[in-house]
């Protein structure tokens, strides 16, 4: 087999993104098991050839302030972090981070370059937002066209208001019982869907370039 | 864990597995497709096609086809995509790109002797691209299932050489590439299709026939064309972007029109690792049988 790998600049990227709450109402048992199916969802992926050639990954954290406490980098450079919870949820201010990096760190298909894959986007929050989140959320709602992303938003237990979860997609998931398993079953779903997604990324026809999700597991359901 | 074993030093995975589909399923197609044809006129065609890694590591079967014909002066070439989200892709694919040659064919040899060349070609092309939807149409019927089951790409071309120059006709549905190198120029023959989102494009089976009619178009080369090629998105997005590395595409296929079998040649070069790369690769070029230096 011969190689003809021209320059290291024009491989389609699938570009992921984690926003997790890490506020102080996941303490203990919950973001153990974050860490866990992270940690669980990185070792899926490394798994998946696919993956391990065009995922990219990004994780943003939101308590009082929003971090991106990974940006989008290559699969197998990837670092992950141990995450602790406490403080507020700052929905706002993630999805102004995340806002920012899609418009920074992915590239656009043009004539002069290969862009990236349409980035997949994966927030799971168990909270009210406690900033001013609408502004933003509507901001990555109305993103052009040729910049948008697939978000799929969780919401972990009744604390969770649907309503902003909907303002800020249309695919909205939710956890009623939080339990660690629950969270890891949820890891899980995240890697079959970007392993889905990074394997048929040729596959869609114009007018149903959604990415085709697997069913989520038993406990998670799907709010239309 | 050490994470440096996972790649090659270009970033290719080493974890992909070849896989072979459940022996259960029907509809079988061969994982590589080869032909080769040498035309009264002086000019050859080769195509060929391989299983990408990605259908290798899933068990699947390859989803692109090809066919080929010639008639008299003529010479045309089909490529096709099967959707990689239609379940019988496969079936489509090829249903498309063989029911097309054959009833350009037809038409090309019941074409009045009086006709302008250029209106042989468009009406041509336009029956072949009609034939084709109309057979994927059937073949759903007959199935039971929706047309949409069959959806697949398609890139057509038909070729007659002139005195001076060549004249050519094209079509196009969906992503992939009609290109030709003439003279030292390289020009893309149609506009690819591609959607709002990288890796969306449009099927033959996404509008009625009649919707692509106005997509042939014909065109006359003032000088010969040392080679014309068509070709799937999976070896057309790798040369993307294309001013800058479609040159090197047609570096790499000059040779193998030397080559005693190049069809067998075309298939091994199919097989290049390069990372991001993973879907089926097809490409049918056509040139003159004695090639002209590029």
């Amino acid at each position: 087999m011969m190689d003809m790998n021209f320059g290291g600049g024009d491989v389609r990227r699938l570009p992921i993104y984690l926003l997790l709450d890490i506020s102080g109402s996941m303490s203990g048992a919950p973001i153990q098991a974050v860490n866990q199916g992270v940690s669980l969802l990185y070792n899926e992926l490394m798994n998946d050839p696919s993956a391990i050639e065009t995922a990219y990954l990004a994780i943003i954290t939101f308590a009082s302030e929003a971090k991106m406490v990974v940006p989008l980098t290559e699969l197998t450079q990837v670092q992950i972090p141990y995450l602790q919870a406490s403080g507020s949820t700052s929905l706002g201010a993630a999805l102004g981070v995340l806002n920012h990096s899609l418009d920074h760190d992915v590239r656009p298909n043009s004539p002069t370059q290969k862009g990236d894959y349409k980035p997949l986007v994966f927030l799971m929050t168990d909270g009210m937002p406690t900033d001013h989140w609408e502004q933003a959320a509507d901001a990555i709602k109305q993103r052009p066209k040729q910049k948008v992303a697939t978000i799929i938003a969780l919401g972990c237990g009744g604390g969770v208001d649907v309503n902003t979860l909907k303002r800020i997609t249309e695919v909205v998931l939710m956890m009623d019982n939080v339990t660690p398993d629950q969270i890891t079953q949820y890891f899980k779903w995240v890697s079959q869907s970007i392993s889905k997604a990074s394997v048929a990324i040729n596959a869609a026809a114009v007018g149903e370039a959604k990415v085709d999700l697997p069913p989520p597991p038993s406990g998670i359901q799907v709010v239309l | 864990m050490s994470n440096v074993a996972m790649t090659t030093d270009s970033g290719v995975a080493t974890n992909w597995l070849t896989l072979e589909p459940d022996p259960e399923l029907g509809d079988r197609v061969p994982h590589t497709l080869t032909q080769a044809m040498t035309t009264a006129s002086g000019w050859s065609m080769v195509a060929a096609s391989r299983r990408g890694k990605g259908h290798a590591h899933q068990g699947s079967f390859r989803e692109d086809s090809f066919a080929l014909g010639q008639t008299g002066p003529w010479q045309l070439m089909v490529v096709a995509d099967g959707g990689g989200s239609c379940p019988l892709a496969r079936v489509g694919s090829r249903l498309a790109a063989e029911s097309a040659v054959s009833t350009i064919i037809k038409y090309l040899e019941a074409a009045p002797p009086d006709l302008d060349l250029a209106k042989v070609i468009k009406i041509s092309l336009q029956h072949g691209l009609r034939q084709a939807w109309e057979s994927l149409a059937a073949e759903a019927e007959q199935r039971g299932v929706i047309l949409r089951d069959l959806g697949t790409t398609f890139l057509g071309m038909i070729h007659r050489p002139l005195d001076e120059g060549s004249l050519l006709g094209v079509v196009q549905v969906g992503d992939g590439l009609l290109a030709a190198k003439i003279g030292d120029k390289i020009i893309t023959l149609a506009e690819p299709d591609t959607g709002e989102a990288v890796g969306s494009t449009y099927f033959l089976t996404s509008l009625h026939w009649k919707e692509w009619l106005d997509r042939v178009s014909v065109g006359t080369f003032a000088q010969t064309p040392q080679m014309i090629v068509a070709m799937c998105d999976g070896v057309a997005d790798d040369f993307i972007p294309y001013d800058n590395y479609l040159p090197k595409l047609f570096d790499y296929l000059h040779p193998l029109t030397q080559q005693p079998q190049p069809e067998t040649a075309l298939l091994d070069l199919l097989g290049y690792n390069k990372r991001g790369s993973f879907d089926d690769r097809t490409l049918a070029m056509l040139y003159p049988t004695q090639a002209q230096p590029l």
